[in-house]
C-alpha cells in the first residue's frame, strides 16, 4: 500500500470520528467540515512521521481538539463583540422555567446548550469520553494531562451539567 | 463506604471499570444513601441523554469524495511553494545583476581608469576636484585614489 492509499484508508476510518469530536465541540456542520478538511490537510503533510494507527488517531484528535479551540476563541471574540448591551440575555435564559413533563428532544436540545456552556477543557473532555467513548489513558495522551487530571475534569463536566439542568428544571431538583 | 469515597469511585463505577468488591460497596451504598443514589442516577441520565444528540449523518461516499480536495489543496500548496522558490531566485538573481552592473564603475579597472584621470590632470588638484571626483567611490578606493594622489606630489 503505498503513501496515498494509507493515507486514505485513514481517511475513510477516521473521518467521522474526527468530524464527531469537532460538530460538537463547533457546533455547526460546516465548520466541522472545515475542520477535518484542515486536521487531514495538516496530517498528510507529516504523513511520514506516523508510525501505526493508534498514534495517527491520537495525532489527528489532539488537531482536531486545538483546532476546534481556535474556532471557539474566535467566535467567542465575535459573540462578545455582537453581545454589547445583552449582557442581561443569558440571565433571562436562564429564568426560564419548564413544565414539570418535558419532551426528550427538549432535554436533549438543553443538554446540547450547557454541553456548550461547559469551560473548553471540560466540553473536550466529556465529548471524548462521552461520545467517542475513548479511555482516560487516550484522553490524557491526546490532551498531554495527566490521568487524574482528565478523571477529575470529567467529573466536574458531569457535576456543571447537573446543577444547570436543575436549574433550569430539565431534572428533578434532589441533590 | 463515604459519599467522598463513592464519588471518586462513582465514574469507575458507570464504566463497568471496577472489581466485584469495589462494585457491592459501590451498589451498597447507593442503596443506603440517597443524595449519592440522586447523583449517580442524575449522571446515568445526562449520559444516557448526552448520547441521543444526533450528528448530520455523513456517508462513506461523501468522505471518499471529499479526500479529493485534500490532494488538490495539498497540490496547490506545493505548486505555490515551487513557484515562491522560482520567484524569489528571479528576484535575487535580478538584484544580484543589477548590483553586478552598478559595481562597474567601481571596479578594479576603472579605478585604475579613475586614477589615471587625476593623473592627467594639472597637478596638485584642488580640493574640489578630489571631492568632486571622489563623491560616487567607496571609502577604501577614495583611499586608493588619495593614495595616488599623495604619490604624486
Amino acid at each position: 500500500m503505498n503513501e496515498r492509499e494509507n493515507f486514505e484508508d485513514c481517511y475513510i476510518k477516521l473521518a467521522n470520528k474526527i468530524y464527531g469530536v469537532a460538530y460538537k465541540m463547533v457546533n455547526n456542520h460546516q465548520d466541522a467540515l472545515d475542520i477535518v478538511q484542515e486536521v487531514f490537510l495538516r496530517a498528510y503533510k507529516n504523513w511520514n512521521n506516523f508510525k501505526g494507527l493508534s498514534k495517527i488517531s491520537t495525532y489527528l484528535y489532539r488537531i482536531a481538539v486545538n483546532l476546534s479551540y481556535d474556532f471557539l476563541r474566535k467566535k467567542n471574540k465575535l459573540r462578545k463583540v455582537e453581545n454589547i448591551g445583552f449582557e442581561n440575555w443569558s440571565n433571562l435564559v436562564s429564568s426560564v422555567k419548564f413544565e414539570d413533563c418535558i419532551k426528550d428532544e427538549e432535554i436533549i436540545e438543553e443538554i446540547k446548550k450547557e454541553i456548550d456552556n461547559l469551560t473548553e477543557k471540560q466540553k473536550v473532555i466529556f465529548i471524548l469520553k462521552t461520545y467517542e467513548e475513548l479511555t482516560y489513558e487516550e484522553i490524557a495522551s491526546i490532551l498531554r494531562k495527566r490521568v487524574g487530571t482528565i478523571k477529575a475534569t470529567y467529573f466536574q463536566s458531569l457535576q456543571k451539567l447537573r446543577e444547570n439542568l436543575k436549574k433550569k428544571g430539565v431534572m428533578k431538583n434532589e441533590m | 463506604m463515604r459519599c467522598k469515597d463513592f464519588e471518586k469511585k462513582v465514574l469507575d463505577f458507570i464504566d463497568d471499570k471496577t472489581n466485584i468488591l469495589e462494585k457491592e460497596k459501590i451498589e451498597q451504598h447507593i442503596e443506603e444513601c440517597e443524595k449519592c443514589r440522586n447523583l449517580y442516577m442524575d449522571f446515568i441520565f445526562i449520559l444516557n441523554m448526552s448520547k441521543k444528540i444526533e450528528l448530520p449523518k455523513l456517508s462513506e461516499d461523501y468522505w471518499k469524495s471529499s479526500i479529493k480536495s485534500i490532494f488538490e489543496e495539498k497540490n496547490s500548496i506545493k505548486f505555490l511553494k515551487v513557484a515562491y522558490v522560482a520567484v524569489s531566485f528571479f528576484i535575487l538573481f535580478s538584484i544580484t545583476l543589477f548590483l553586478m552592473k552598478s559595481n562597474i564603475y567601481f571596479s578594479k579597472e576603472n579605478v585604475l581608469i579613475n586614477k589615471l584621470d587625476l593623473l592627467n590632470h594639472e597637478l596638485p588638484f584642488s580640493e574640489e576636484e578630489i571631492i568632486d571626483n571622489v563623491d560616487y567611490m567607496k571609502e577604501e578606493e577614495i583611499e586608493n585614489v588619495l593614495e595616488l594622489v599623495f604619490e604624486s606630489f
